[in-house]
C-alpha cells in the first residue's frame, strides 16, 4: 500500500534531510574564531537601515550606518565640545550693522566702535541709507481703527534717513579649535559707552503721538501696546537699530577627496563625466567618445556645452571584477554650498530644512576653493551645531548631476522636451527617490559592501549591512577591514541576539538593565562599559493645572517618591539619579544645583536646608499639603470640600516607566490622594493626553541633543501644537534666559547661563526629575584599543594597544562609537597591565 | 462551472471593496501617526508638518482612500506586469520605501520558512492523527495525545527561545538567521547551513500545527470507520491497509480541502513571532512593525492583500472540494 508507505517514508526522509543538515553549520567556536574575525567587528541594531541620505532619513538605524560615510564641517569630540573637522579652521566672525546715531557724525560713531571693540574688529563699511516705512494699512489693523488714524496723524511726517555701519568682528584662525568673535552685547556697550540710545527715534515719535492722541482714543489701548506695534512695524520696514549677522568662516583640510562606487565594471570603461567644469555622474562606455557622446544626447546639452570624461585612475577593492571604488572629486567649498542651499530648498524635502533656513547666504572664493563663510540671518548659538551635519558630494547632487539621472530613468523628459531652461530635476525624482539614498558617495571612514551583488540596496534588508574600509579616507582609517552590522528585532529579537553575541557571533552587545549585573560577573571576559546617552526619565505634572499650580503641592507628591527605590528596583541601580532637566553627562546639567528647602514637619522643623536630591519623606509631604489648604478627612485629603484627585496617564507596556508609575501612584494614594490611573495605547497616549494636555500627571522621558536649546520643552509660548512643553511650565525668568543664551557664543557663559536655567526650572518642580539611565555595551574582551601613543622620527604615529576600559575612554563623554575605529579584534584575548589602562 | 466561477469573482470583488472601505475606516481614524507621536525634542514643529504633510496625513479620509487605492493599483499594476520602469507611488511614511515591492520581497524570504512549516506539520499530522485513530486508547494514541496538548499548550514563542538557549548557547550551533552570522560559506555547504536555519523554526513553528491537525486528523478517520461502508469493505474481506488508507483516509481527508484556504494567506503572511526571534527579515515582523509605527500604508495594503489571497483560498477550496467530492454541486 503505497499511502501508507509513504506517510511513513516521506516525514521521515524529510526530517533525516533536514537534521543532517546540521553537520554542515559551523559551530559557535568556529564562528567565533575564524580568519574573517581578525579584521572585522559585528555589531548589531535594532531595526533596519532604509534611507543613506542623512537629509532625508528620519531613524536612527539610517544615521548609524550613514554617519560612516558622511562628515561634517565641525564634529562632536570625546568630550561632546564642538570642533572643526572638515574645515581645518573656523571663524565664527560676527557682521553687525547699525545706524549711525542721529546727530552723530559718522566718523565719530566709528572712532567709538574702534574705541570700545579694540583687537577684534575688522573692517568697518558704510552701508545703505535707510528710510522709516510704515504700512499705514497693516498698522490700523493690528492697532485699532480710530486709535491707530489719530495715532498716525500725530507722527511726525517725514523721518529722518538714517546712515548705517556694516562693521566686522573677526579672530584669527586656529587649527583644531572654534573661534569666536561675536559681540552678542554690541548694542548695549555702545549705548553705554556713547551714554545714549541708538535709536531712539522710534520710541520718541511713538511716545509724540501718544501725548498728543485724543484722552477719548486712549481709553481702551495703552502706550506700551501702541508703541510696540508701531515699532514693530517700522523694524518690517527695514529700519532697526542693530542687525547681527554671524559669519562661520572656514577652511577646509585639503586632500579630502569623495569615494564613488561601487562600480562593477572593467575601471577603463567607468568614466566620471564632466559637463561645463562640473562632475556630472558616472557612465559606463567603451570609449571616452562614447562616454561623451551618450551623455550629450542625454542630458540634450547645447552646442557651446563643453563635456569630457576621466577614468578612475586610483580605486581600490576588488579592480578585475569589481566591486571597486574611485576616487572621485576633491570637497571644496562648492560642496559645502551646494548642501546648505539644498536643504534651504522646500523641494529637496529635506525634514530639517527648518534649521537651515536661518542661513542667508554661503560665500565662496574663487581665490580659494577651499575657503567658504556661512552668513545667518540673525545670532542663535545653536546654529554652530546644525554645521556637524554632513556635507554631500556635489557632483552627485548639482542640478546637471540630478538631471542625468533623472533623464536615464525616464522622469520628467516630457518637461524637458517642452522647455529645457525651466526643467527642474527635482521635480520629477525626489531627492529620497535619487540612486543616492540606496548607494551614496563617501567621505567617511567605510563605503558600502554589496551583499546584493549589483542589485541595491546593498544590504541585505532586516538582516545585515557590511561596510568596508574607505581606503581614500582623509583621516586616520579604522584598523579592522569590514564592519558586520546585523539586524535584529527590536522586541523579541533581543534575547536572540544576546545569545548570538555569547555565542561569539558578535563582538559587542548593548545589554538591558536586568542583564548588567550578570556580565559584571564575567569580566572576565567581557568588558563592561557604561555610558550615560542624552536621556531621562521623568514624571511630568500639568502646571497649568488648578490642583497642580502651587508648587508646595508639586513639591509634595515629589517627596512621596521613592526613587532610589525605583532606581534600585526598577533599573537595578542601571542610572544616575537627576535633580533637574537635563542630560548628566552634559555641560548643560547643573550638577552643583541644591535644592534649598524650608522643613515643615519632623526634627528639622523649620530648618532650611540645601538638599542634592528631594528625600523620600511622607510626613513632609502631607504637612506640604496641609500647608497648601488641604486638610485630612478619612484618610482623605481635601480642600473646599473636594478631594485630592488626580488624573495620572500613561502608556501602555511592563517597562521602567509602568513599574515607576505604579510605585508614584501607590505612594501618593498613601497620602490620602484620590489617583485615577490610566494607560493608553502609544499613539493614543501621545495625541489625545499629553499633545492635548489632558492629564494631570504623566511619566515620559526625553532623549535629546547635545546642545542648549531648551525652549521646545519649557518655553511659554512652545506648548502645543507650537512646541513641546505640554506640562504647561511657565516661567518669565526662564524665558529671558533662553532667550539670552541664544546669542551667546563664549562657551563659559553658555555653561553659566545654562546652568541659571537648570537651577530656575529645577527648583520650580514642574516635573519630578527621575533618573538617566545608563547605556552600557558589553565588549568582548579580544577587542582592543588601538592607542596613539606617539609619533616617530618621521613623524609618522606609533599605535600601542590598550584596554576598552582604559581610563580615556572612561572617562570621555561620547559614546563608546566615538572609538570604535580605533577598535581591533585579537587572537587571544590579550593581559594588560595597570599602566596599560592609564597610560 | 465557469459561471460560478464569475458570480464567485464578482462576489469577492464586492467583499473586498466592503472590506477594503472597513479597514481602512479602521486603521486610517485610529489616533496617532508616525509623525505626531514622534516627540522628539531635536525636530521642530514645522519639520514635522511638513512631513506630514509630504504624505498626506492631513487629507481628508476620503481623499486618502481614493489617492491610497489609485496608487495601490498603478503599482500592482507595474508588479503584475513587470514594469522595471515604474515609478513606485505606495510608500512607508515612515522609511519611505516602496511597498509593493518591499512585499514582495519579504514574502520571498518568509516563504521558505512557512513552506516548510506547512510540510512538517502535515506530513507529521496524517500519519500521528491514523496513528492514533488506529490505534485508539493504547499506548502510541496516548503518547500522541499527551504530546499534542504539551505541543498547544506551551507558548510557541518561550519554546523557540528555548531551543535558542539550548542549541545555540548550549550546543554551540547557531540556529538564529537564516544563515550562519559570523562566517562565510560557500556552495553545498551554505545550502545546508541555510537548511538547518529553516529546519528549527519551521519545525517549532509546526509544533501547534501538528497537535492540532493531528487530532482533528484521528477525529475524522475515527467517523469515517464507523461509517457503513467501511464496515461493508471490512465484511468483503478487504485487508486493512486497503480499508483505512484507500476508502477510509480519503474520505477523512475531504474536510482538509478546506483547511486549504487558510493556507494561501499564511504563505503571505508567515509568522510574526519565529522571525522576530529568530531575526528572519519576513513579512510578518515586516507588518507588525508597520502596526506599531502606524504605518498606514503598510498596514492597509497589507490587509488588503491578506483579505485577497482569503479570498482566493476560499475560492480554490471550494472548487477542489467540488473535484474531490462529486457529490458537491456547484451552482
Amino acid at each position: 500500500m503505497w499511502i501508507k508507505r509513504s506517510l511513513v517514508i516521506v516525514p521521515i526522509l524529510l526530517f533525516v534531510f533536514l537534521i543532517q543538515s546540521v553537520f554542515w553549520v559551523p559551530g559557535t567556536a568556529s564562528v567565533a574564531n575564524n580568519d574573517s574575525r581578525q579584521n572585522r567587528i559585528i555589531l548589531y541594531m535594532s531595526g533596519n537601515p532604509e534611507d543613506m541620505n542623512p537629509w532625508t532619513s528620519t531613524k536612527t538605524t539610517d544615521s548609524t550606518i550613514s554617519d560612516y560615510f558622511f562628515e561634517g564641517l565641525i564634529r562632536y569630540n570625546r568630550m561632546y565640545e564642538l570642533e572643526p573637522w572638515l574645515a581645518e579652521t573656523v571663524v565664527v566672525k560676527h557682521e553687525v550693522t547699525s545706524v549711525v546715531p542721529t546727530g552723530m557724525s559718522e566718523a565719530d560713531y566709528r572712532a567709538a566702535i574702534a574705541a570700545e571693540f579694540g583687537d577684534l574688529l575688522g573692517e568697518i563699511k558704510t552701508g545703505d541709507e535707510l528710510a522709516w516705512k510704515i504700512e499705514e494699512e497693516e498698522f490700523k489693523k493690528q492697532a485699532g481703527e480710530a486709535g491707530a488714524l489719530s495715532f498716525i496723524a500725530k507722527l511726525a511726517g517725514d523721518h529722518p534717513k538714517l546712515t548705517t555701519l556694516r562693521v566686522a568682528f573677526t579672530g584669527k584662525p586656529v587649527k583644531g579649535e572654534i573661534v569666536s568673535a561675536v559681540q552678542p552685547d554690541f548694542k548695549a556697550r555702545m549705548e553705554r559707552r556713547l551714554g545714549r540710545e541708538l535709536l531712539p527715534e522710534v520710541a520718541t515719535a511713538a511716545q509724540g503721538a501718544w501725548d498728543a492722541m485724543d484722552a477719548e482714543l486712549k481709553k481702551d489701548r495703552k502706550f506700551e501696546a501702541y508703541k510696540d506695534e508701531f515699532t514693530e512695524l517700522v523694524q518690517q520696514g527695514g529700519v532697526t537699530d542693530v542687525v547681527h549677522n554671524p559669519v562661520v568662516d572656514c577652511v577646509l583640510h585639503k586632500g579630502v577627496y569623495w569615494t564613488d562606487g561601487p562600480f562593477f565594471s572593467d575601471p577603463d570603461k567607468t568614466w566620471i563625466v564632466i559637463v561645463d567644469g562640473d562632475e556630472a555622474g558616472n557612465i559606463v562606455a567603451d570609449t571616452k567618445a562614447e562616454a561623451i557622446s551618450t551623455v550629450s544626447e542625454r542630458l540634450e546639452l547645447g552646442k557651446d556645452a563643453k563635456v569630457d570624461a576621466i577614468t578612475y585612475e586610483k580605486r581600490f577593492g576588488d579592480e578585475e571584477e569589481g566591486p571597486w571604488w574611485g576616487r572621485g572629486p576633491e570637497l571644496g567649498a562648492r560642496d559645502v554650498k551646494l548642501n546648505f542651499n539644498h536643504l534651504k530648498d522646500a523641494a529637496y524635502g529635506s525634514p530639517r530644512r527648518s534649521s537651515y533656513l536661518s542661513i542667508l547666504d554661503i560665500r565662496t572664493f574663487e581665490d580659494n576653493r577651499y575657503r567658504c563663510e556661512i552668513v545667518f540671518d540673525e545670532l542663535y548659538s545653536p546654529a554652530l551645531a546644525d554645521l556637524t551635519g554632513s556635507i554631500l558630494p556635489y557632483h552627485v547632487w548639482n542640478l546637471k548631476a540630478w538631471e542625468h539621472e533623472a533623464v536615464r530613468r525616464g522622469l520628467g523628459r516630457q518637461d524637458l522636451e517642452i522647455e529645457r531652461a525651466k526643467y527642474n530635476p527635482m521635480r520629477h525624482l525626489r531627492s529620497r527617490d535619487r540612486d543616492f539614498a540606496l548607494a551614496p558617495s563617501y567621505l567617511g571612514a567605510m563605503v558600502l559592501e554589496p551583499l546584493n551583488g549589483d542589485s541595491r540596496p546593498y544590504w541585505e534588508n532586516n538582516l545585515r549591512v557590511r561596510l568596508r574600509r574607505n581606503e581614500f579616507y582623509w583621516n586616520r582609517k579604522p584598523e579592522y577591514e569590514f564592519v558586520d552590522w546585523f539586524v535584529f528585532d527590536p522586541a523579541l529579537g533581543s534575547e536572540t541576539s544576546e545569545v548570538v553575541f555569547l555565542g561569539g557571533g558578535m563582538d559587542i552587545y548593548s545589554a538591558k538593565d536586568y542583564q548588567v549585573q550578570r556580565y559584571e560577573a564575567m569580566e572576565d571576559k567581557y568588558y563592561v562599559i557604561k555610558r550615560q546617552p542624552t536621556q531621562y526619565e521623568y514624571i511630568g505634572f500639568n502646571n497649568g493645572r488648578d490642583v497642580l499650580k502651587d508648587k508646595r503641592v508639586r513639591l509634595a507628591l515629589s517627596m512621596a517618591i521613592n526613587v532610589d527605590d525605583i532606581l534600585k528596583y526598577v533599573v537595578f541601580e542601571q542610572g544616575q539619579r537627576i535633580s533637574g532637566p537635563g542630560y548628566p553627562v552634559l555641560p548643560w546639567y547643573n550638577a552643583e544645583y541644591r535644592i534649598e528647602h524650608t522643613w515643615r514637619s519632623g526634627e528639622k522643623k523649620g530648618q532650611t536646608e540645601k538638599l542634592e536630591f528631594l528625600p523620600f519623606d511622607m510626613e513632609e509631604a502631607k504637612a506640604l499639603l496641609i500647608e497648601a489648604g488641604y486638610t485630612e478627612q478619612g484618610g482623605k485629603l481635601f480642600k473646599d470640600g473636594k478631594p485630592l484627585k488626580l488624573q495620572f496617564v500613561n502608556t501602555t507596556g511592563q517597562g521602567a516607566r509602568q513599574k515607576s508609575a505604579v510605585l508614584a501612584k501607590e505612594r501618593w494614594e498613601q497620602l490620602g490622594i484620590e489617583v485615577d490611573y490610566k494607560t493608553y495605547e502609544w499613539n493614543d497616549y501621545i495625541q489625545r493626553f499629553i499633545m492635548a494636555r489632558n492629564f494631570d500627571v504623566c511619566v515620559l522621558g526625553w532623549s535629546g541633543g547635545l546642545d542648549f536649546d531648551k525652549r521646545q520643552l519649557w518655553g511659554t509660548e512652545f506648548t502645543p501644537p507650537n512646541g513641546l512643553n505640554f506640562v504647561n511650565y511657565s516661567n518669565p525668568e526662564v524665558d529671558k534666559l533662553m532667550d539670552d543664551i541664544l546669542l551667546e557664543y563664549d562657551y563659559d557663559k553658555q555653561v553659566e547661563m545654562s546652568n541659571k536655567i537648570f537651577d530656575t526650572i529645577a527648583s520650580d518642580f514642574p516635573y519630578i526629575f527621575l533618573y538617566s539611565p545608563y547605556s552600557t555595551t558589553i565588549a568582548d574582551r579580544h577587542l582592543v584599543w588601538r592607542m596613539e601613543v606617539g609619533k616617530d622620527a618621521k613623524g609618522n604615529p606609533i599605535y600601542e594597544d590598550r584596554p576598552l576600559d582604559h581610563e580615556y575612554i572612561k572617562n570621555s563623554r561620547a559614546s563608546w562609537r566615538f572609538f570604535e575605529p580605533d577598535l581591533i579584534r585579537r587572537e587571544e584575548i590579550p593581559e594588560f597591565t595597570d599602566e596599560q589602562k592609564t597610560r | 462551472m465557469i459561471s460560478y466561477i464569475v458570480r464567485r469573482i464578482f462576489q469577492m470583488g464586492v467583499t473586498l471593496v466592503i472590506i477594503s472601505v472597513f479597514s481602512f475606516l479602521i486603521v486610517a481614524l485610529a489616533p496617532g501617526d508616525p509623525f505626531a507621536s514622534q516627540l522628539d525634542p531635536k525636530s521642530k514643529p514645522a519639520d514635522i508638518e511638513r512631513q506630514r504633510d509630504q504624505m498626506g496625513y492631513d487629507d481628508p479620509v476620503v481623499q486618502k482612500y481614493i489617492k491610497f487605492y489609485s496608487q495601490f493599483f498603478s503599482d500592482l499594476g507595474a508588479v503584475v506586469t513587470g514594469d522595471d520602469t515604474h515609478e513606485w507611488e505606495l510608500r512607508s511614511a515612515r522609511t519611505k520605501e516602496n511597498v509593493l515591492p518591499t512585499m514582495w520581497n519579504k514574502m520571498l524570504i518568509t516563504l521558505p520558512l512557512v513552506l516548510l512549516t506547512v510540510l512538517i506539520t502535515w506530513t507529521l499530522s496524517f500519519p500521528v492523527g491514523i496513528g492514533s485513530a488506529l490505534r485508539r486508547g493504547k499506548v502510541p494514541d496516548r503518547v500522541a495525545t499527551i504530546l499534542s496538548y504539551a505541543m498547544i499548550s506551551f507558548p510557541g514563542f518561550w519554546l523557540a527561545i528555548l531551543v535558542i538557549k539550548f542549541v545555540n548557547g548550549t550546543m554551540g550551533i547557531p540556529v538564529v538567521s537564516p544563515y550562519t552570522l559570523g562566517v562565510e560559506l560557500e556552495g553545498p555547504r551554505a545550502f545546508m547551513d541555510a537548511t538547518w536555519h529553516v529546519a528549527v523554526p519551521a519545525v517549532i513553528g509546526a509544533f501547534g500545527g501538528v497537535a492540532v491537525l493531528s487530532r482533528y486528523v484521528k477525529g475524522q478517520m475515527l467517523e469515517v470507520m464507523d461509517q457503513d461502508y467501511i464496515r461493508t469493505a471490512k465484511a468483503k474481506g478487504l485487508d486493512g491497509d486497503t480499508v483505512y488508507y484507500r476508502h477510509a483516509l480519503r474520505n477523512a481527508s475531504l474536510p482538509f480541502i478546506t483547511m486549504l484556504a487558510g493556507l494561501l494567506p499564511s504563505l503571505f503572511g508567515g509568522s510574526i513571532v519565529f522571525e522576530a526571534i529568530y531575526a528572519w527579515p519576513g513579512l510578518g515582523r515586516w507588518f507588525f512593525e508597520a502596526v506599531l509605527a502606524k504605518d498606514l500604508f503598510i498596514v492597509i495594503t497589507s490587509l488588503f492583500v491578506g483579505s485577497a489571497l482569503t479570498l482566493v483560498g476560499i475560492l480554490i477550496s471550494d472548487l477542489l472540494y467540488s473535484v474531490a467530492d462529486p457529490r458537491v454541486k456547484l451552482a
